[in-house]
C-alpha cells in the first residue's frame, strides 16, 4: 500500500468513524432487540411479578382483584411448613447423591473409554442413549422394573436371597432413592461425554513425560488427569448442581412426591401449591426460596472450586 | 512384547466395559423385549429376554391406532422442537453477534445483566409466566410453549463465546466499506459458526423433545400433546398393561435413538463443545 | 442478497408471530367481554350456551342426545358441549379453574361431586340457584336427593346419582359355594368371603378382593355409610370414628394373608381397578354405580364371567343400612350472561330419563328401573340382574340425607387420610399413633379454615 494514499484518506475515515459508530449502535440494539423483548417478557416481568406475589395471598380463581397483601406471612408460613423442610432435605439428599456419584462413575468410564479400549464409539453411544431418551418413556420403563412384588428388580433381589427388598416407588424410605437411581442412569452418558472432551484437551506429552519418570497409572491419574480436568469438574459440578435442584419430571410422573411426601422436592411443592391448589402467593414465595438456595449453592461451588485450583 | 501386553489390557478393558454397558442398557433391552410380549408373560421370572409367544402386532395397534394415534404426538413433538430450535438459533445468534462483533455503549451492562438472569431457575418464574400466558390468551396452545422456548440466555452465551474467537478482520473491513451488517451476519459469521449452531440446535432439540413440565402445565387439549404427555396418557389408560406401555415407550425412544446413532459424531461433539465452552 | 432476504423474511415472520400472539389474547378477551348480547331474555335471537364437562366418547353420546332433545324443545337456545379433559374429571376441573380465573364466560359446568363444587362456590365462581328455584316454584329438596348448598344458597343441580356397591365375580362365588350377599352383611363377612374366594386358577392367583388407591377404599365405612366422608355433622373430624381403626386393620390383615393385593403394589405399579376385577385378579371390588354400564360390556372390559352385585357391608351385625348418595352436579358460572337459559338446560338434563341416560338420575320421584334396564340392555348375559336390582332398589335400601356441612378443603383432609393410611400400611407405624396423628392434623386444618 502506498503511503500517500493512506494520508489522503485519513480525514475521510475519521468522519466515517463517528457515523459508523452511530450506525453500529443502532444496528447493535436492533440485533439485540428480539432477545431483549423475550427476556423482558419471560424473565424480568415474571421475576418482579413473582416478588410482588410472594408478599400476597392470591387464589388464582379470585381474579386479579383478589390479590391481598399479607407482608411476610408467606415466608413465615414457609419456615413452619413441615413439607418445605422435607422438600429441602430431599432436594439436598438428591443433589448430594446424584452429583458426586454420577461424576465419579462417569469419570472412571470416561478415562477407560478415552485411553484404552476398542469400540470406542460404541461405548460413547451406548452410555449416551438413556440421556437422549425421553425421560417420561424411561420413567414408564422403570416403574415396571420397580414393581414392588413382581417386578424384575425385586424378583432378582429375592432370588439372590434378599427376602424383603424395598418397595421402591411405594416405599417411604426408598422412593427418593428410586428417583435418584433413574436420574444417575440418565445422566451418566452426558457426563462421560463432557469428561472425554476434557480428557482430550490434556496433552499426551504430559503422560509420556510421567511414564519416563516411572509414574504408575494411578499416579498419572491422580497427579495429571484429575487436576487438569479442573475446569471440567467445575463446569459439571455447577451444571449438575443447578440441574439437580430443578428435578421435577420424574417425580411428577412417578410418585407425585409421595408416598407421604417422601419424594417431594421444592419444584414439586411449587407445582402443587401453585397449579393444584392455586395458592399463587405461597407458590411464589417458595419460588424465591428455590432461587435463593440455587444462588447460594452455585456461589459456594464456584468458591470451593476456585480455592482448589489456586492451591 | 510390550505391544502384545498392551493389547491384552485393552482387550480386557473392552470386555469388562462391554459387560458394564450391557448391564447399563438392561432397562431398555427389557423394554424392547416386553413390547413384543403378551401381558401375561411380562412379569414372569426368570425374565424371558426373547419372548416365546409374540404379540407385537396387537401391542403396536394399541399404541399407534388408539383414539388419539401416536403419530399425532410425534407430529406435535417434532413441530414444537423444530420451531423452537430454529427460533432459538436465530434469536440467540443475533444477540450473540451484537455482543461479540459490534461495539456500542451499554452493551456490556446489558450482557452483565443477562448473565445475572441466567442463575434464575426456570421454575421460579413458573407462576407469573403461567399468568402471563393466560393474559396473552395463549393457554393451551403450541404458541405458548414456543414463545417460552425460543429465548435462551445460555445459548446466547455459548454462541457469543464462540464468536469472540472468530477473527474480527471481517468486521473491520466491512465497516470501512460501509457494508451491510445483516449481510455480514448472515453470509459470513453464521457460516463460520456452524459447529456451535449445530451444538445449540442439537441440545435444544433434545431438551424440548423431552420436556414434560411445560406441556403438563400449559397444555390441556390431548390433540396438542407432545410425546412425553402421550406416554402419560397411555400410562393412565393402560395402568398395568406393561406390554402396551412398553410399546409406547419403544415408539417414543427408538426413532430418536436411531437418528442419534446416525448423527452420533455431530451430537457427541456438539454436547462436548457445549461443556467445554460453557 | 437472496440469503439476506430470507433472513428478513424470518425476522418479519417472527415479529408477526409475536404480534399475533399478543393480539389473539386481546381478541379473546374482547369476545368474552362483549358476550353474545343475550342478557337472559331472548327475542327470537338464538343464544348459545356452553356446557363444560369431562365427556369421553361414551358419555359424549349421552350428552349429544340430551342436547338434541333440549334444542328441539327450545329452538332459541343452542348448547355446545365442551369436554375439557375427556374421561378425567379432576384434570377437567383444573382446566375449568383456569377458564374461570381468566374471566372466560362459563355457562354450565359439570361437577363430579359436591366437594369440588363447594370449593368453587366458596370462591364466588358459581351463581346461586335460589332465585331460579323460586321463580319456577319448586323446592329442590323435594326434587333431588342431594342439594349442595353453601349457607342458604343452593349451587348444584344433581343430574346423576351415584351410590356404592360391591361387584362380585359370580362364577367364583358359585365355585366357592357362596351366596350373593344381602343387605346387612358385615365387613367381617366380607373378609371371610375374601378368604374363601382366594384361589389359584390355571397357575394364576385370584385374590379375594381388590382395594384401589382411592380414599374410598381406605375406610369404606366413612365413604359409604356416613353423611360426610371426612366430618361429623358437628364439623369435627370423623377420623376418631372406630371404623377407621377397624378398616385399616382389616385391610392389613387381608393383605398379609394374601387375600388382597398389597397396597404397595397398588401404589407402586399404579394398578387399575377395572383390569384387576375383569381380568380375574380379584373376585370382589368395592365400587359404584358408574360401573353398571361397564359390568357386562365385553368390548370395554373383555371377560367371560357373570358379575353379581351386593350392597356395601355394614360395620356390626344388626347395624341399620343407609347408604351415602353422591352424584354429579350441574352448576352455573357466575360469569355467565345467560344464566336463565343455563338453568333451563340444567333442569332439563336432570329430569331427562330418555334413551340417552346411562347413569341413575338424582330424582326422588319417578322410577329409575327402566333407566337401569336400558343401561344394561344387551349385556344382561354377563350380569346377575336380580342382585343388581336388589342392590339398587330393594325396599330396605335407604339413602342418607345430605350432609349439613360443606367444606372447600376436603382435599386437604383426604391427603391426611391417605398419608395416615400409608403410614400404617407401608411403614408399619402403630395404629393408635397413626389415628391420633390423623385426628391432630385434621383438627389443625379444620381450625385453620373455620
Amino acid at each position: 500500500m502506498e503511503s500517500g494514499k493512506v494520508i489522503q484518506e485519513t480525514p475521510k475515515i475519521q468522519i466515517n468513524r463517528s457515523k459508523v459508530k452511530q450506525k453500529e449502535a443502532i444496528i447493535g440494539w436492533l440485533f439485540l432487540l428480539p432477545e431483549m423483548i423475550g427476556l423482558a417478557l419471560l424473565y424480568v416481568f415474571p421475576l418482579i411479578f413473582s416478588l410482588i406475589l410472594s408478599f400476597s395471598q392470591w387464589n388464582l380463581l379470585g381474579g386479579l382483584s383478589g390479590i391481598e397483601f399479607v407482608g411476610l406471612d408467606n415466608f413465615k408460613q414457609m419456615f413452619q411448613d413441615e413439607k418445605v423442610l422435607i422438600a429441602i432435605k430431599n432436594n439436598l439428599q438428591f443433589t448430594f447423591m446424584v452429583v458426586p456419584i454420577s461424576m465419579a462413575i462417569s469419570l472412571v468410564l470416561a478415562v477407560v473409554i478415552h485411553s484404552n479400549v476398542y469400540l470406542q464409539s460404541y461405548f460413547k453411544v451406548a452410555f449416551f442413549i438413556p440421556y437422549i431418551s425421553s425421560i417420561i418413556a424411561v420413567g414408564a420403563v422403570w416403574r415396571a422394573l420397580y414393581h414392588p412384588s413382581a417386578g424384575p428388580i425385586n424378583q432378582f433381589l429375592m432370588s439372590i436371597g434378599i427376602a424383603d427388598p424395598p418397595k421402591w416407588l411405594a416405599d417411604t424410605s426408598a422412593s427418593l432413592l428410586a428417583i435418584i437411581i433413574i436420574t444417575i442412569w440418565t445422566l451418566i452418558g452426558y457426563v462421560v461425554v463432557i469428561y472425554i472432551a476434557g480428557l482430550s484437551n490434556i496433552p499426551p506429552s504430559l503422560y509420556e513425560a510421567a511414564s519416563i519418570d516411572g509414574a504408575s497409572n494411578f499416579q498419572k491419574f491422580y497427579k495429571i488427569t484429575l487436576p487438569l480436568l479442573g475446569p471440567t469438574h467445575m463446569f459439571l459440578a455447577i451444571t449438575l448442581l443447578i440441574g439437580s435442584f430443578k428435578v421435577f419430571d420424574l417425580i411428577a410422573f412417578l410418585t407425585d412426591g409421595g408416598p407421604i411426601n417422601s419424594s417431594t422436592v421444592l419444584v414439586y411443592l411449587i407445582y402443587e401449591e401453585g397449579f393444584q391448589k392455586y395458592n399463587m402467593g405461597y407458590a411464589s414465595a417458595l419460588s424465591w426460596l428455590l432461587f435463593a438456595i440455587v444462588s447460594v449453592l452455585t456461589f459456594l461451588t464456584w468458591k470451593v472450586q476456585n480455592n482448589k485450583m489456586f492451591n | 512384547m510390550n505391544f502384545a501386553k498392551l493389547d491384552k489390557l485393552k482387550l480386557v478393558n473392552t470386555i469388562v466395559l462391554g459387560m458394564i454397558s450391557i448391564f447399563f442398557l438392561v432397562p431398555l433391552i427389557w423394554m424392547l423385549s416386553t413390547s413384543f410380549k403378551y401381558e401375561s408373560d411380562v412379569l414372569v421370572y426368570p425374565i424371558e429376554w426373547i419372548p416365546t409367544s409374540i404379540n407385537v402386532v396387537n401391542n403396536f395397534k394399541a399404541v399407534w391406532m388408539a383414539d388419539i394415534p401416536f403419530y399425532l404426538f410425534y407430529y406435535n413433538s417434532i413441530k414444537l422442537a423444530g420451531i423452537m430450535t430454529l427460533f432459538t438459533i436465530l434469536i440467540s445468534s443475533m444477540a450473540a453477534f451484537s455482543f461479540s462483533m459490534l461495539h456500542f455503549k451499554g452493551k456490556n451492562l446489558v450482557f452483565f445483566l443477562m448473565i445475572t438472569l441466567m442463575i434464575i431457575p426456570e421454575q421460579s418464574t413458573l407462576v407469573p409466566r403461567f399468568i402471563l400466558i393466560r393474559w396473552l390468551g395463549l393457554y393451551n396452545t403450541h404458541e405458548a410453549l414456543i414463545l417460552m422456548g425460543m429465548f435462551s440466555i445460555y445459548f446466547t452465551f455459548l454462541i457469543r463465546q464462540y464468536m469472540i474467537s472468530i477473527e474480527h478482520d471481517y468486521m473491520e473491513a466491512a465497516k470501512i466499506d460501509g457494508a451491510n451488517y445483516f449481510t455480514i451476519y448472515w453470509k459470513i459469521i453464521l457460516p463460520l459458526c456452524k459447529p456451535i449452531l449445530a451444538t445449540v440446535g442439537i441440545i435444544k432439540f433434545i431438551w424440548t423433545w423431552n420436556d414434560y413440565q411445560n406441556p403438563l402445565i400449559f397444555l390441556l387439549d390431548r390433540k396438542l400433546y407432545p410425546i412425553t404427555m402421550g406416554i402419560q396418557l397411555f400410562q393412565d389408560d393402560y395402568a398395568d398393561n406393561y406390554a402396551v406401555i412398553m410399546m409406547a415407550s419403544v415408539s417414543a425412544i427408538i426413532p430418536l435413538v436411531l437418528v442419534f446413532i446416525i448423527l452420533q459424531k455431530r451430537v457427541i461433539n456438539g454436547i462436548s463443545l457445549g461443556g467445554v465452552k460453557g | 442478497m437472496k440469503r439476506l432476504n430470507s433472513l428478513m423474511v424470518l425476522l418479519v415472520a417472527m415479529f408477526v408471530f409475536l404480534t399475533i400472539a399478543g393480539c389473539s389474547g386481546g381478541d379473546e378477551e374482547s369476545n368474552a367481554g362483549s358476550g353474545d348480547g343475550g342478557d337472559g331474555t331472548n327475542d327470537g335471537e338464538v343464544v348459545t350456551i356452553k356446557w363444560y364437562n369431562w365427556d369421553n366418547d361414551v358419555m359424549g353420546a349421552t350428552t349429544q342426545k340430551y342436547i338434541e332433545e333440549f334444542e328441539k324443545e327450545n329452538p332459541n337456545i343452542k348448547v355446545e358441549s365442551v369436554p375439557l379433559v375427556p374421561g378425567d374429571s379432576l384434570a377437567s376441573l383444573q382446566n375449568l379453574d383456569i377458564l374461570l380465573s381468566s374471566g372466560e364466560e362459563v355457562d354450565v359446568i359439570s361437577f363430579p361431586n359436591a366437594d369440588s363444587l363447594y370449593q368453587r362456590a366458596e370462591l364466588g365462581a358459581l351463581a346461586s340457584l335460589n332465585d331460579f328455584y323460586e321463580e319456577e316454584g319448586i323446592d329442590p329438596t323435594e326434587v333431588y336427593y342431594v342439594n349442595p348448598s353453601v349457607g342458604d344458597d343452593y349451587y348444584g343441580i344433581q343430574f346423576n346419582a351415584t351410590t356404592n356397591f360391591v361387584l362380585l365375580n359370580k362364577d367364583a362365588l358359585d365355585e366357592a359355594g357362596l351366596e350373593v350377599p344381602k343387605i346387612g352383611w358385615t365387613w367381617d363377612d366380607f373378609a371371610e368371603y375374601a378368604e374363601k374366594l382366594t384361589v389359584e386358577k390355571d397357575g394364576k392367583k385370584m385374590h379375594g378382593a381388590y382395594f384401589h388407591s382411592w380414599s374410598l377404599y381406605m375406610n369404606p365405612i366413612a365413604q359409604t355409610l356416613m353423611k360426610h366422608p371426612f366430618l361429623f355433622e358437628d364439623g369435627t373430624t370423623n377420623f376418631s370414628d372406630p371404623s377407621f381403626k377397624k378398616m385399616f386393620e382389616m385391610r392389613k390383615e387381608l393383605e398379609e394373608k394374601g387375600y388382597a393385593k398389597s397396597y404397595s403394589d397398588v401404589l407402586g405399579a399404579e394398578l387399575g381397578y377395572r383390569s384387576e376385577f375383569f381380568n380375574e385378579s380379584a373376585a370382589m371390588l368395592l365400587t359404584g354405580s358408574w360401573m353398571i354400564g361397564e359390568a357386562g360390556d365385553t368390548e370395554i372390559n373383555p371377560h367371560d364371567f357373570t358379575t353379581a352385585f351386593a350392597p356395601v357391608p355394614v360395620l356390626n351385625e344388626g347395624d341399620e343400612f343407609a347408604a351415602f348418595m353422591g352424584g354429579n352436579f350441574l352448576a352455573i358460572g357466575n360469569s355467565s350472561t345467560k344464566k336463565e337459559e343455563s338453568y333451563k338446560f340444567a333442569r332439563f338434563v336432570s329430569e331427562n330419563l330418555s334413551e340417552g341416560r346411562v347413569e341413575l338420575p338424582g330424582l326422588k320421584q319417578g322410577d329409575a328401573r327402566p333407566v337401569v334396564e336400558r343401561i344394561i340392555e344387551g349385556n344382561e348375559e354377563l350380569i346377575d340382574v336380580e342382585s343388581l336390582m336388589y342392590t339398587l332398589f330393594d325396599e330396605e335400601v335407604n339413602y342418607l340425607d345430605a350432609s349439613q356441612v360443606s367444606i372447600g378443603y376436603g382435599r386437604e383432609l383426604e391427603s391426611i387420610l391417605s398419608d395416615g393410611f400409608a403410614k400404617y400400611m407401608l411403614n408399619d407405624e402403630s395404629i393408635d399413633e397413626v389415628i391420633d396423628w390423623m385426628i391432630e392434623e385434621a383438627t389443625k386444618v379444620i381450625d385453620k379454615n373455620s
